[in-house]
């Protein structure tokens, strides 16, 4: 394990209807790629509806749907065209039916990556300024949810997914039971120039400047696809606003010409500021074996963790899967406490003989949390 | 290993707000849950019965217990009985092979039957049940119930098990339920054609609803959820963590077929009463009931007159016995049981019988008050102990008595299967507590809440809906029911007074004086005035509430008062909350715990007036059995395999806490207002309906969800 180092490698992360999994895991299958985590989460959209109950305000806006968040880690030479099959197969295009991008980052881990069996050529276009805004928030916190702000402000999406949180918490002693460790955590895919403008956006409305509000912060997409579809139901046009704004990116290949004006929230027309002070460290783990590891990494740095359930599946498999259930450990910490941590966390999985885990690191940006400002 | 973490300490002034925080969203919660309920008794009891709370500050005190003892059940459920199930499924597969697994899963399932007394809860539902006119029932709730403990308890343990094997080996539920339920369901057809097996159905379906407890539910679910965490092969979502409770609510009610076919053979067939006390008969009805003074207990406690005279033999004797039960009121506890001679007279008694008992009463009130002629119970004492007075009864017992005896049950019901638990976790799999201390005060916190929820539901809730559920009969009976009968000896005519009606009747009226006082003028019925002795017998009766021929709105009354008793109750219920929590964790979030819970409660408000019609139109339990679970059948075809589970799943744990001794105080007040043998099959409707509901919502859900989805895959069709 020692003489093993940190290689480049591109992480696709695919949302997609949980209607269209089974469709999408054939898929990856077909090309090669037989390790897949997969995480539960939901998405929210408007619903826009025309009763009565509506104009009272009374009726919830908000429309959850089933999704799942499929994570293949591949070489970053097979990143676009596996992702431009998927597009394609899975009908990405049309609104509502998910989102897909790939991240570049360093992994450390036992795993081979994947020889990818595909020649795929294709005029999907991609998008490549895009941010991903990563926000983790307490459910039983005051504020609104992200992912109701993002929607109201039009931001993108929102996809969201469990987590429980650890930190502070974990120091209370019994008194820690006062405090929810249930955390919501949102995934939202943003045109970069709108990023910082948006972030402080959410942040405010969101009313994450408050004690115990959340957690927020920028990593940085390679290229994707967005879903745009904000809202469903009750519609007076021919074509959404949602699905003109993604037949014009797909025109002009980019996100720039919709760049937002935010009065005192953004980098006034610059382009996008980044400050990668922090980098974002997953460590993916078997399901309750973490507990060791993020001491070790809070012992040596690290402010806390939030922890997801993922399913590992392999999928080699005729009709059935294996399936493994693994914990995701998300920490983000400073630059320079980096190394620390991940010495830390290899020295406990040697203490404790295991192997079957990685490490995912990419850089962050615009951290923000409540905690740190005082 | 990881090193010692350092303690932050935080000054009490930090502190106690937030754990005053954290107490108050807790409170606040359950205020919610129960609010509707509480409201909805008290204004039922204000406006249709027309009549204020009786005990309001005991109702209220009891109300708060509820309310604190809910809270920190809950609280207690996801700090420590939850995690500590969660861990054991975690390991179990890690650490052992799926035969321990499986035989752990009997064992757990078997002990919490045992644990929890909740069939102990039906035997109040057969109070009426006889041995002439049903004897196998009679048989499997006074007689032989270690039968219908065991056939409970081994359901349950076979559906752990079961359950525990599935999410081993990653079976979806629809199977499960595609075999059973059919199979359940002949049985209940075939049964429905003997004379005697038709009475164990309702019974049968009803044990399937009440076995899984407040505390068996969250435990079996978190553990399954664990075992399902701790993978294996899997066809990804048959192994959510959902359906053990499914199986554990159907496995039972095979097992009670099972001992009924087994008992129907050395079982006699029902028969009059009057055969039954006959004395050709004496030997074998001694045999049944073990001895003679059973026998004849049985004959006062659940005959008639006929039965007491085809008893006895002769008409003088029996007269001698029913005097003696009036004059030897410590000996009459032998005849009558736990029924005051009050309540016995009411319930049981004849007409024949109640004048010479009140003749009696009326020489006894004459030796101890000679001077008063006119009726007046202040005076007498021994006259009073004779009132329908439960209410008083309990608060004169005092609620630490009631909580002293709670806490013992909640003792009982949570520390065996933690220790079971506790025990397979350190021992066999070597492993310990991930949170030692939270775990700690959570299994404190639910045991000490359990006592307090139950002391408070006894105080309270099942107080108040007892208060409602005696005189709720008075709703759809236009005629008014008697609650006491006294003797006036030497009735002066001259007290009459006459009055008019608006007919231009005149009619005589005289006045009586209650205890608060109040004077009432009360019509002179001439047939009740015996000349020869100069005796007037007052029959003393409620009001009737509604005057004019309104049986059929009565009738909607009740029905109404059934579906928000069922709406209300489940809404507080503790192990469906627990569920719902689960839910929308599962979900993550689409599926919201609130929606859950309304369904279900919806759910069961439906069932309890479908089963409260059923007992007041006299309809075979077959005749809703078998159509609701068909439907059940095909809407399962249609819902996808984890709707499924969470919908088969809620139906089972409806019946909790709350619910069941509500329900029965409703259930039994309508049942001895008409007189039915028994006030089984309410608990079953009860248990169909919610999944009913709760399949129709997965249905819904997953059908707006994939909307958009099932409209775009048309659109590439169509290019």
């Amino acid at each position: 394990m020692e003489n093993k180092d940190f290689i480049e490698v591109s992480r696709i992360t695919l949302f997609v209807h949980h209607g269209l999994i089974s469709s999408a895991l054939e898929l990856l299958k077909n090309i090669g790629v037989y390790n897949v985590l997969l995480e539960t989460a939901r998405t929210a959209r408007l619903r826009i509806k025309n009763t009565l109950l509506d104009l009272l305000g009374l009726s919830d806006p908000i429309e959850d749907s089933l999704t799942d968040i499929v994570r293949i880690i591949v070489k970053p030479e097979d990143s676009e065209k596996i992702v431009t099959y998927l597009i394609e197969k899975l009908d990405l295009k049309t609104a509502g039916r998910g989102a897909v991008y790939v991240q570049n980052l360093q992994e450390l881990s036992n795993r081979t990556l994947p020889s990818i069996n595909l020649e795929h050529h294709s005029k999907v276009t991609l998008l490549h300024d895009l941010t991903l805004i990563t926000g983790i928030q307490s459910i039983s916190g005051s504020g609104e949810s992200i992912s109701k702000v993002a929607l109201k402000l039009g931001a993108g999406v929102p996809t969201v997914s469990l987590g429980k949180g650890t930190g502070i918490r974990d120091r209370l002693g019994l008194l820690r039971i006062t405090i929810s460790p249930e955390k919501e955590l949102t995934y939202l895919l943003v045109p970069s120039f709108d990023a910082n403008g948006l972030q402080n956006l959410l942040i405010e409305k969101g009313k994450l400047n408050r004690p115990g509000g959340g957690f927020m912060y920028q990593t940085p997409v390679k290229f994707g696809l967005a879903d745009t579809q904000l809202r469903i139901g009750y519609q007076t046009h021919a074509a959404s606003l949602e699905q003109v704004i993604a037949a014009i990116d797909e025109i002009k290949k980019d996100t720039a010409w919709r760049k937002r004006i935010f009065d005192n929230y953004g980098d006034g027309g610059l382009p996008h500021k980044t400050n990668y002070t922090h980098k974002e460290i997953s460590f993916i783990c078997p399901v309750e074996h973490s507990d060791d590891y993020i001491h070790a990494a809070m012992d040596s740095g690290a402010a806390g963790a939030t922890m997801t359930i993922m399913r590992s599946l392999s999928l080699k498999e005729e009709d059935s899967y294996e399936v493994n259930n693994f914990e995701n450990a998300i920490m983000c910490v400073k630059k320079e406490d980096e190394n620390k941590v991940i010495e830390a966390i290899l020295k406990t999985s040697e203490e404790k003989k295991e192997t079957d885990w990685m490490i995912q690191k990419i850089p962050a940006s615009s951290i923000y949390a409540t905690y740190r400002k005082k | 290993m990881a090193t010692v973490r350092k303690k932050m300490h935080f000054p009490l002034k930090v502190a106690l707000p937030m754990v005053w925080n954290y107490i108050k969203s807790k409170l606040k919660e359950q205020i919610k849950a129960v609010a509707f309920i509480i409201i909805y008794l008290v204004a039922f009891k204000l406006i249709v019965l027309q009549s204020a709370p009786e005990n309001a500050f005991q109702v209220a005190f009891g109300v708060g217990m509820v309310v604190l003892g809910l809270a920190m059940f809950l609280e207690g459920l996801f700090l420590g009985l939850m995690p500590l199930g969660d861990r054991v499924g975690v390991q179990l597969p890690k650490k052992t092979n799926i035969w321990v697994i499986m035989f752990f899963g009997l064992l757990l399932g078997f002990g919490a039957t045992l644990a929890e007394p909740s069939i102990s809860t039906l035997r109040l539902a057969g109070e009426g049940v006889t041995p002439w006119a049903t004897p196998l029932l009679y048989r499997f709730l006074e007689l032989e119930t270690n039968y219908l403990v065991w056939a409970v308890g081994a359901g349950v343990g076979v559906a752990v098990a079961c359950g525990m094997a599935r999410f081993y080996f990653g079976i979806g539920l629809k199977p499960f339920i595609y075999i059973l339920v059919p199979i359940l369901l002949v049985i209940s057809c075939y049964f429905s054609f003997d004379e005697n097996l038709k009475y164990i159905i309702n019974l049968a379906w009803d044990t399937g609803g009440v076995t899984t407890g407040p505390v068996t539910v969250p435990l079996v679910l978190a553990m399954g959820i664990g075992i399902s965490k701790a993978s294996g092969k899997k066809n990804s979502a048959a192994a959510s963590g959902l359906g053990v409770v499914t199986l554990a609510s159907l496995f039972p009610v095979l097992g009670v077929f099972a001992v009924a076919l087994y008992l129907n053979s050395s079982t006699p067939k029902p028969m009059t009463e009057i055969e039954f006390f006959s004395e050709a008969y004496r030997p074998k009805a001694i045999q049944m009931l073990g001895s003679e003074d059973a026998l004849r207990a049985i004959a006062f406690q659940r005959g008639s007159s006929a039965a007491r005279i085809s008893y006895y033999g002769d008409l003088e004797e029996y007269k001698k016995v029913i005097l003696s039960l009036v004059d030897d009121r410590k000996n009459s506890k032998k005849f009558l049981g736990n029924l005051s001679l009050f309540e016995w007279m009411n319930r049981k008694a004849n007409e024949e019988e109640k004048k010479i008992i009140s003749e009696r009463f009326a020489e006894k009130l004459e030796e101890f008050n000679s001077s008063s002629k006119k009726f007046q119970t202040k005076d007498s004492k021994d006259f009073k102990a004779n009132q329908p007075n439960s209410t008083i009864e309990t608060s004169e017992k005092g609620w630490f008595v009631i909580f002293a005896k709670e806490f013992r049950a909640a003792i009982f019901a949570v520390v065996p299967l933690v220790l079971l638990l506790l025990v397979v976790l350190v021992f066999l799999l070597k492993d310990k507590l991930k949170r030692a201390d939270e775990s700690i005060l959570g299994i404190s916190l639910s045991l000490i809440g359990m006592a307090i929820l139950t002391t408070g539901i006894q105080l309270g809730l099942s107080s108040l809906g007892d208060q409602i559920g005696r005189t709720l009969p008075m709703v759809y009976k236009t005629e008014a029911q008697e609650t006491g009968r006294f003797l006036f000896k030497n009735f002066n005519k001259d007290a009459m007074v006459s009055a008019y009606n608006h007919r231009g009747q005149l009619n005589k009226y005289f006045y009586v004086v209650d205890d608060s006082n109040n004077i009432k003028a009360v019509p002179f019925d001439e047939k009740r005035y015996d000349k020869t002795t100069g005796n007037y017998e007052y029959v003393r009766t409620t009001e009737v509430l509604w005057t004019a021929k309104l049986s059929l709105l009565g009738i909607a009354l009740v029905c109404i008062f059934a579906f928000g008793m069922g709406y209300g109750s489940t809404i507080a219920e503790p192990a469906l909350n627990a569920l719902g929590i689960t839910i929308e964790e599962m979900t993550v979030g689409t599926v919201k715990r609130s929606k859950v819970v309304g369904t279900v409660s919806i759910g069961v408000g439906t069932g309890l007036l479908v089963g409260v019609c059923r007992l007041i139109l006299d309809i075979p339990a077959c005749w809703l059995l078998v159509p609701g679970y068909l439907a059940l059948l095909v809407m399962t075809y249609y819902s996808d395999e984890e709707f499924t589970g969470l919908a088969w799943d809620s139906g089972g744990v409806t019946t909790g806490p709350i619910t069941v001794p509500l329900v029965l105080a409703m259930g039994l007040g309508i049942g001895g207002g008409l007189n039915v043998i028994d006030g089984f099959g309410i608990v079953s409707m009860a248990s169909l309906f919610p999944i009913l509901t709760m399949l129709a919502f997965g249905i819904r859900i997953r059908r707006r969800q994939n909307s958009h989805l099932i409209d775009t895959e048309e659109a590439n069709d169509g290019k």
